[in-house]
């Protein structure tokens, strides 16, 4: 069993089966470019409790893997996160996106989507007042601005689906 | 540090090394205490600061514009919509091209594919990297919010227009003139002119520039009578079915004739002379092809007005027929009230095959991509390929079919029901009804845009790309 170490941006070190390194995009691809080595990888933008998160995301789906799916096939479908990882996304919100982030900087396309549908399903079906309390996001439209885009809106509002 | 005290005089080196000991120990307290106090301070400080972050600034603003836009592309249309109201960055992003024309791919018909294609080059065309709308101008989060309206979007406005079809949104306008049943339309989309044949015996060619925009109902004898461009007088009966050439129109009739007209000055160039009713017609290039009442269809050279072809086979009228080429063959396919669909080779002038396709009267038809439709007396609608294999039935309808027309995966379906019937072509679903109050006798629609004529001598335009709320 081939093992690589990676290093978080706190310095700590972890030694990782090379398999489960390489499901991220951007070790694999590291890897690649510099051959075998004994030296850790740096991932100066990933913290340790973060990458300790994603390590765990990793060996469980090497360790399950998941039926090869249709890729087009339902993309946009919220309802068919597996349990495990539904599990896995029920953190707070930094740590949900502080995931994103790793997901995006490592390129691990599964917990890219399997976060990004997290926050989609945080969005869904709320109106616009809701989802700036849920994000903590501030409203910078005019009120005229605001009466305007909701005329603008109307005609996708009250319709059921 | 005052609490170091001065070295006593006259001390012994034992002594020297006790008082070491404790000014050292003493001093390394106080270091202690300090550093543990400047720790606590930080700490606090740290906190304090993430507090205020946490206040002022949403989680959001860390993820860079392709994650949010990854984000958002699990949402649904109606989820954008409000996404966009949230402030002026998400805006910004719910106004993104690659969205709504995934949105479009996947939710539409795809009839309007061509159309969608040449729409994404000329956003390609407009910036280097065609995910973003306006890319020039909107680099940032600082952008003036009303910077972008659905209009922009091309992909949401077809969205919009589709979804103003399912749910019944749209605008209506009423165009009065005739004194009969309009029996048969053609809609040129280019030029917004309709042309309508009715039982009054005349042809009305109609301007419908601007129709439908303003008001939710629109029911104006002056205006009717103003888009009323031309009146072709001169058939001695009811005019059934219509054809048209960017410079002649042709009109078969009841009155045992086909005339042609020329479509400037409305002047009657040429009148053919048929065996019985003309109930069906379509033109191809320079031949006219026309069904009859007593079954036989006709094939006319448009310019010698000579009859170039008879074909045989229906023995009731034939109510439909379409020119279609279909697999490389030029073939014709019929609809007749001897309840039969029959498929012609126009080269060899025979029947190639028939499909005994209802047990009532056929009304009408319609062929494309490999897929033909026809609608009955009884009321149904099928959906056959080629080699009359039947695919669907829609059943729906309380009374017979008068007439239909598909695009895409959009069906639609005019009745003595006085009910339009919108269905989904793949999934042979029903998706919506537009009631009305006399029998639908002939529908055409594209895009935006429904017309429907009536038993009542009405003519309706339904607007599906009214803006406006109900």
């Amino acid at each position: 069993m081939t093992t690589v170490k990676l290093e978080s941006s706190d310095e700590k070190t972890y030694e990782v089966e090379k398999e489960i390194a390489c499901m991220s995009v951007t070790i694999k691809n590291m890897l690649e470019d510099i051959g075998e080595t004994d030296a850790a990888i740096p991932l100066p933008n990933v913290t340790s409790s973060i990458l300790e998160k994603v390590l765990e995301y990793c060996k469980h789906h090497h360790e399950h893997p998941s039926p090869q799916q249709d890729e087009k096939k339902d993309e946009k479908r919220l309802d068919d996160i597996p349990p495990y990882d539904r599990d896995f996304c029920k953190v707070d919100q930094p740590t949900l996106f502080e995931l994103i982030l790793a997901a995006n900087y490592l390129d691990i396309k599964p917990l890219l989507d399997v976060t990004c549908k997290t926050v989609a399903n945080m969005i869904r079906g709320k109106t616009p007042e809701e989802i700036r309390k849920i994000f903590n996001i501030k409203n910078d439209f005019t009120p005229e601005e605001e009466e305007q885009i909701r005329k603008e809106n109307e005609w996708c509002e009250d319709k059921g689906n | 540090m005052e609490e170091l005290k001065l070295v006593p005089k006259n001390i012994t080196f034992s002594n020297l090394l006790d008082f070491l000991v404790n000014s050292l120990n003493a001093l390394s307290e106080k270091v202690l205490i300090n550093v543990n106090a400047l720790k606590d301070h930080f700490l606090r400080l740290l906190t304090e600061k993430k507090e205020k972050f946490k206040d002022s600034h949403s989680l959001t603003l860390i993820l860079p514009e392709e994650v949010m836009l990854h984000i958002f592309k699990f949402l649904s249309p109606i989820d954008l919509c409000r996404v966009c109201r949230v402030n002026s960055k998400w805006r910004y992003l719910a106004f993104d091209i690659s969205l709504w024309r995934d949105i479009c791919l996947q939710l539409l018909d795809g009839s309007n594919y061509l159309a969608y294609q040449q729409q994404q080059q000329k956003y390609q065309n407009n910036s280097n990297n065609s995910s973003n709308l306006n890319m020039n101008n909107c680099k940032s989060a600082n952008v003036t919010p009303l910077k972008y309206s659905w209009g922009d979007n091309w992909y949401v406005g077809e969205y919009r227009k589709d979804s103003n079809w399912r749910s019944g949104k749209y605008s209506t306008t009423i165009l009065r003139g005739h004194k009969g049943i309009v029996w048969s339309l053609l809609f040129e989309s280019d030029s917004n002119t309709l042309i309508s044949g009715s039982k009054d015996s005349t042809v009305k060619v109609w301007d419908c520039n601007d129709i439908g925009t303003n008001q939710l109902h629109f029911d104006d004898l002056k205006d009717s009578i103003r888009r009323c461009q031309k009146n072709l007088q001169g058939h001695n009966n009811g005019i059934i079915c219509l054809g048209s050439t960017p410079t002649r129109l042709v009109s078969g009739s009841a009155d045992w004739s086909l005339k042609i007209w020329d479509r400037k000055d409305g002047r009657c160039i040429g009148t053919i002379q048929t065996n019985s009713s003309v109930w069906s017609l379509q033109i191809l290039g320079d031949s006219l092809i026309c069904g009859c009442v007593n079954g036989t269809m006709c094939v006319f050279d448009l310019n010698t007005l000579n009859c170039s072809k008879i074909l045989r086979g229906h023995t009731a009228p034939v109510r439909c027929l379409q020119a279609i080429n279909h697999n490389g063959q030029d073939l014709v396919i019929s609809g007749s009230y001897d309840k039969t669909i029959k498929i012609w080779d126009m080269n060899e002038s025979r029947c190639v095959n028939t499909i005994h396709a209802h047990t009532h009267k056929i009304n009408c038809l319609q062929y494309e991509n490999g897929q033909l439709v026809s609608g009955s007396h009884d009321g149904l609608l099928k959906i056959w390929d080629m080699n009359g294999g039947l695919i669907h039935t829609l059943q729906g309808h309380d009374n017979m079919i008068h007439c239909l027309q598909f695009k895409g995966n959009k069906l639609l379906s005019g009745s003595y029901d006085s009910t339009i019937r919108l269905w989904d072509l793949k999934t042979g679903s029903h998706v919506n009804t537009i009631k009305g109050l006399s029998s639908v006798t002939c529908l055409k629609f594209n895009d935006s845009k429904l017309i429907t004529g009536y038993e009542d001598s009405t003519i309706k335009i339904f607007d599906f790309s009214y803006n406006k709320p109900k």
